[in-house]
């Protein structure tokens, strides 16, 4: 077993393959060796979103972690999806704060499957609405300068001239 | 409130009656009127002001909510990442992979939420990677958003698609009596654009209903290796055969050494496209279904050079030049390991004699026609299967010079692999075919009216696996057939059978209407049925065009 500490100091214990889905964790295992029993810390993750974390790898024990080279970022003609499985939705349906709290968590820790499942939600947050929509829904700003409007603005004429 | 104000003595026992004032107490009232007014005036301000306020206060909350909002905490790569999941889905399988540029879409919708948005959207070359103009109206301005999306896209592969549609040209009345000007300016430009950028291309559409290169007269070849990246390419196109055509397509095809499919469907002579033996050797897929078609000696040469190749759509015919009648003996024999699919239409070729040359154990599909009255290679068919020792899972056979009882053979070959089987849906499917399809209990019937039971397996279903179908009929000749084909293979309360997943069925009607629309009804009412249910896909055409033709999908 493995003893997990949060920043806010609160302990998990927690199987070993269920922890090693985290590289980040798996890597600082493979550093200190099998007998330690020392508590890893995990400074940038509160014990609410290690919590959903955890939840995620126990459901996803024992699937084939993707492998170290599987950046597709380059690839620009793989078929894109933002199909999610229905358990990670089920699982991702959480409050805004909480989605990018678990996204964070996830780019930190290295669990590349979430931070997919994360990133897909906020990009079918996004899809299908107006900037301002958007602005409302995430809380942004409206920053632009005139100069900065009127250049989307010619940026985006040929639209209409199709 | 100052109750003075409100109301008086003199007003108040008027107050809540009909009692006329008399001329002092107008005067009266009239003084108290105007200092209400006054005190509206003076509220009505008070509560401009309080609103002003509280517009300002709501907005200055949610500015300082703003401050924590969670999306602000992402990284510019995760955020990076977002917004490459936001990209419309790119269709691989399309002839068009994806949508053309629209504001409202990312990336260009991704720019305009905030300046940090804007920024991170244009510094994400991927984002701009995949790229679709229309420029059939010819608007300059797809010169414009081309050149954003190149400059946008910095070093990334790219996958590119110009789309010019056929359109009549006129300019002030005057039709167009160049090439020139009839093909819109902005598909020539953006050709060459697309041209300058060829060496960090990975896929390439060029879909023309026009003779764009050759209105592009300074078009140069393309040089060695110099699309060493390009790995699909896809040319829907109206040629000339012109010799400056010719050159800049086989020059483009020829660049590119890790070509992994080639789709080409042009009023091009593919030919001196596809001849040559370096170019091919990455090959994955090729799709040559154009109206004109390659000598055989060059499709054993393609085969030859492309050992990776699992894919072959080849229509076949003879090189004029050629006297192929002592050719056959000189060509070489080909054991393909790799090949899985493979098309071959023919005209005045015999295909027995391409068949006699090929072993193809790795086949899955075979797809075959042949033209006019080329005879059909029945012996050398047989030979083939049986030398290359395949598992077929689709079957097309298309040949008038096919008898029912060769391809009932073949399909007694193939009874228990075969999962999508094409009939010729030029011609009525014959009642014993048809009936091999369907169960045995349905089969006695036949056999007592004469026919003799075809299937070499007596007992359990024909075809077990069969999930694909498609087939013509002449309804009014085999309707008791049909209606049985469609109970057993297709309704759901045969549920404990496999079904059909797919099926296309052409009607060839009778020409004699009434009968057509009796027939049309009693048939209709079962594929009614069929087509209610969602598990399964059913088409239905039909060739008759004096009989209203009706199409479920």
């Amino acid at each position: 077993m493995i003893v997990l500490k949060t920043s806010d100091n609160e302990t998990f214990t927690v199987e070993r393959d269920v922890a090693e889905r985290s590289v980040l964790i798996k890597n600082m295992l493979d550093d200190i060796g099998e007998n330690s029993e020392q508590a890893i810390p995990l400074p940038n993750v509160n014990s609410s979103v290690l919590k959903k974390v955890l939840e995620y790898c126990e459901h996803h024990r024992g699937e084939p972690l993707p492998a170290a080279d599987a950046d597709t970022s380059q690839d620009d003609t793989r078929k894109r999806t933002t199909d999610i499985s229905e358990w990670d939705q089920k699982f991702i349906t959480v409050d805004q704060e909480m989605l990018f709290e678990i996204i964070l968590a996830a780019n930190y820790l290295d669990i590349k499957s979430l931070l997919d499942v994360g990133c897909k939600t906020v990009a079918n947050m996004i899809k299908g609405k107006t900037p301002e929509e958007i602005r409302k829904l995430f809380n942004i700003v409206n920053d632009f300068t005139p100069e900065e409007e009127a250049q989307i603005k010619k940026e985006n004429e040929w639209a209409e001239d199709r | 409130m100052d109750e003075s104000i409100r109301t008086s003595t003199t007003s108040h026992h008027l107050l809540y009656t009909n009692v006329a004032p008399s001329t002092q107490e107008r005067c009266i009232i009239a003084d108290l009127l105007e200092k209400k007014v006054q005190q509206v005036r003076k509220l009505e301000e008070m509560a401009r002001m309080l609103n002003n306020e509280l517009v300002q206060a709501r907005d200055d909350l949610l500015e300082h909510k703003a401050l924590l909002s969670g999306v602000r905490k992402l990284p510019v790569e995760i955020l990076s990442e977002i917004f490459s999941q936001c990209l419309p889905e790119v269709d691989t399988s399309s002839v068009i992979w994806s949508p053309e540029p629209h504001p409202n879409q990312a990336p260009l919708l991704l720019t305009q939420v905030c300046r940090s948005w804007r920024s991170i959207a244009i510094a994400t070359p991927r984002l701009w990677s995949a790229l679709i103009i229309n420029a059939s109206n010819g608007s300059p301005s797809h010169s414009a958003i081309t050149k954003l999306w190149l400059d946008r896209s910095r070093n990334v592969p790219l996958t590119l698609t110009l789309l010019v549609r056929a359109t009549d040209r006129f300019d002030g009345g005057r039709r167009a009596t160049s090439y020139e000007e009839f093909v819109p300016l902005a598909a020539t430009k953006v050709l060459t654009m697309f041209v300058s950028h060829l060496p960090r291309v990975r896929a390439l559409a060029l879909l023309f209903a026009l003779p764009v290169i050759r209105a592009i007269p300074k078009l140069h070849p393309v040089g060695d290796n110099v699309c060493n990246q390009l790995e699909k390419l896809h040319l829907v196109t109206s040629f000339e055969n012109t010799a400056q055509e010719i050159t800049w397509t086989r020059s483009l095809v020829h660049s590119a050494p890790n070509l992994r499919h080639l789709y080409f469907d042009s009023s091009m002579v593919p030919l001196p496209i596809v001849r040559g033996e370096e170019w091919c050797l990455r090959l994955r897929t090729i799709n040559l279904d154009a109206a004109y078609g390659i000598p055989p000696q060059d499709f054993f040469l393609l085969l030859r050079n492309s050992p990776e190749l699992v894919q072959c759509v080849i229509v076949m015919n003879l090189d004029e030049s050629l006297n192929h009648l002592t050719r056959w003996d000189e060509m070489p024999k080909v054991v393909h390991s790799a090949l899985q699919e493979l098309s071959l239409s023919s005209e005045d070729i015999f295909l027995g004699n391409v068949l006699n040359l090929l072993t193809l154990p790795a086949l899955v599909s075979l797809k075959l026609s042949t033209v006019g009255d080329e005879a059909w290679p029945h012996t050398e068919l047989m030979n083939f299967l049986s030398r290359s020792l395949c598992i077929l899972k689709e079957l097309k056979l298309d040949s008038e010079r096919m008898t029912d009882d060769q391809f009932l053979i073949y399909l007694g070959l193939v009874n228990k692999s075969l999962r999508a089987l094409y009939l010729p849906t030029w011609k009525s499917t014959s009642e014993r075919i048809l009936q091999f399809i369907t169960p045995v209990k349905l089969k006695a019937s036949a056999t007592l009216l004469g026919s003799p039971d075809p299937s070499p397996f007596p007992l359990g279903r024909n075809l077990p696996y069969l999930e694909t179908l498609s087939f013509g009929i002449a309804p009014h000749q085999y309707i008791a057939s049909l209606r049985d084909f469609v109970e057993d293979r297709c309704l759901v309360n045969q549920g404990t059978k496999p079904r059909l997943r797919a099926i296309h069925i052409h009607l060839l009607l009778p020409l004699i209407s009434g009968l057509a629309t009796d027939l049309d009804l009693a048939l209709k009412t079962l594929l009614d049925q069929v087509s209610d249910d969602n598990s399964l896909t059913l088409k239905i055409t039909s060739s008759h065009l004096q009989f209203p033709s009706f199409v479920y999908v």
